[in-house]
């Protein structure tokens, strides 16, 4: 029994996780590599590899599907990047010594963590699930977990499967698809440029229209909330109003978050999913600004005044400030006058469906 | 016909091959296909061993009734159609590939290693954690090293620098016990030197 001439493994682009039996703790770690006439797939546990191999000849397609699991994780490293600089900056506020440096290392440290993880993810790009056909199996390929991963090993695997199988020209699909299933091609095959647009991107999508009750709503509560903002400017001592003002921000987040996922299904106007999504920026970006102004406020206020927590009078006082809040009033009141007039102009044109192109949402590495 | 991996429903032609991610016509699920032509050509069907019709022809071990088309390589039996299998070009009888698997011989078969390179190094490091195990762990660590030296590593490859440092640790974890043991026995007897 003859062994094979030893050979070395190239490693393909990617890592990954494989959970057994949904437990993260003992998943094992995935690779790739390629070899003379196959694809390994590794699999360590611990101090335990498993193979499985996949032959040039018996690879019959390679599936890339995109996921939101990237945007996730930006959320949630975003999100809590957000929740550690907030908690260190009220506790040094509310602190009898504000300009110790430990507590603003400490803060500075925590919250670096997490915006450090976040850049990571960004510069890692978009997330994706790959998976491998053979004539017997479907095999997922946790170490392609990434688009630009699973491009840049497809890229390096392609040639080497075609060398063995061959090339697959549009002629060639077009007459498999024929003979495997007809019944996909009867719709295409009667028009006669069928032939002309074979290899051609799919038709546009036909988005259903959408009722615009959710961006109604969500631009009327954006003229209430820069009321209410107008309000406090005028009686920044009244407690319903601060509570109104906090409930109306939260729920706005919330509101232009689920428009914007909705948006993305159903059709609209072009002017108003932009308008939702330049709304929603700007609230994310109000936010954050004002965090940002109360945490230098306030830790101003604290060291120039030991032992005495800034009221919304004394950030009223402060330079800035109030001009912060009418710009983004105004602001806010101005989407919202314009997107409920948009809004009215949809609904009164029929609430049309919408075409969208195809176009490719991620580009893949050039072809070698 | 191959459908989208979210929503299961089939993907038109242009799909096939795209080279970049094009979203789903139902689902709006960006997806790319790569297409291979064993797609489309079904796999070779099994052939069944044709019966021998002529006296004096060769016959398969396993069959008797059945002519032979080949000899195993490995053990030179001869085998049916049916009995013969296609390794990579390797022709073998099912005895053989079973005993292959078995034995480890047929690495093209091989699915599962354990990597005794890392089970020295875990042994020897992980232990420092609680540092009187390695009282117990520092010579099994000896003991796996020297035992497991020549054991395959990883199939991909990779150089035996796990084992020497394992060893390392083990040896310098052997040395500072002993160290320990003969400081305490040496401060002891002084002690008692000094109580008489």
């Amino acid at each position: 029994m003859s062994d094979t001439a030893p050979f070395k493994y190239r490693r393909l682009p990617g890592r990954g996780n494989r959970t057994r039996g949904g437990i993260p703790v003992i998943a094992a770690r995935c690779s790739l590599w390629v070899g003379p006439d196959h694809i390994l797939s590794l699999d360590r546990i611990m101090t335990n590899e498993e193979y499985k191999r996949f032959y040039f000849r018996d690879i019959q397609s390679i599936t890339v599907q995109r996921t939101n699991n990237s945007s996730a994780w930006n959320w949630g490293f975003g999100s809590f990047a957000l929740i550690t600089i907030s908690i260190f900056a009220i506790a040094i506020g509310s602190s009898n010594q504000p300009s110790s440096p430990g507590p603003i290392i400490a803060g500075a440290i925590c919250t670096g963590f997490f915006l450090l993880l976040l850049a990571v993810n960004l510069l890692r790009g978009p997330t994706c699930a790959c998976k491998l056909r053979t004539a017997v199996q479907t095999e997922p390929l946790p170490s392609l977990g990434r688009v630009r991963s699973a491009s840049k090993a497809i890229a390096i695997i392609k040639p080497l499967i075609e060398a063995v199988q061959g090339g697959l020209s549009p002629e060639d699909i077009f007459q498999g698809i024929a003979q495997t299933a007809p019944d996909l091609l009867q719709t295409s095959a009667a028009s006669p440029s069928a032939t002309a647009t074979r290899g051609a991107p799919p038709p546009p999508i036909e988005l259903p229209p959408s009722s615009g009750i959710l961006h109604t709503i969500l631009y009327l509560l954006l003229i209430v909330g820069a009321g209410v903002g107008f309000y406090r400017l005028l009686h920044p001592d009244g407690k319903f109003s601060q509570l109104l003002a906090a409930f109306l921000r939260l729920t706005l987040c919330a509101l232009s978050f689920i428009a914007l996922i909705r948006q993305r299904k159903f059709a609209l106007s072009r002017p108003l999913r932009n308008l939702t999504i330049g709304s929603f920026i700007g609230l994310f970006s109000f936010m954050i600004v004002l965090f940002v102004y109360d945490f230098i406020a306030n830790l101003t206020y604290t060291m120039q005044h030991p032992g005495h927590v800034p009221t919304r009078m004394d950030y009223l006082g402060m330079p800035g400030y109030r001009q912060i809040i009418v710009t983004a009033n105004s602001l806010e009141a101005l989407a919202g006058i314009a997107g409920l007039a948009l809004t009215a102009a949809w609904i009164s044109r029929g609430r049309q469906s919408v075409a969208i192109p195809p176009a490719p949402t991620e580009p893949s590495d050039p072809q070698p | 016909m191959l459908s989208c991996p979210r929503c299961s429903k089939p993907l038109p032609e242009a799909f096939y091959n795209s080279a970049d991610l094009l979203p789903c016509p139902s689902c709006h699920t960006p997806v790319r296909l790569e297409v291979f032509p064993a797609f489309f050509n079904p796999p070779p069907a099994g052939t069944a061993g044709e019966t021998i019709l002529v006296e004096g022809e060769s016959s398969c071990f396993y069959h008797p009734s059945k002519r032979a088309v080949a000899a195993c390589e490995s053990c030179g039996r001869f085998m049916c159609a049916l009995c013969d299998l296609d390794l990579n070009g390797q022709h073998l009888c099912p005895a053989c590939l079973e005993t292959g698997k078995r034995k480890g011989k047929l690495k093209q078969l091989e699915n599962r290693r354990v990597l005794y390179d890392s089970v020295a190094l875990t042994l020897a490091l992980w232990p420092l954690l609680i540092f009187y195990l390695t009282i117990l762990t520092a010579p099994i660590t000896i003991y796996v090293v020297i035992r497991r030296w020549n054991a395959p590593t990883s199939v991909v490859g990779r150089t035996r620098w796990r084992m020497v440092l394992a060893a390392v640790i083990a040896l310098a974890e052997i040395v500072g016990w002993c160290f320990v043991i003969f400081f305490l026995t040496h401060v002891n007897q002084l002690v008692r030197a000094s109580h008489r």
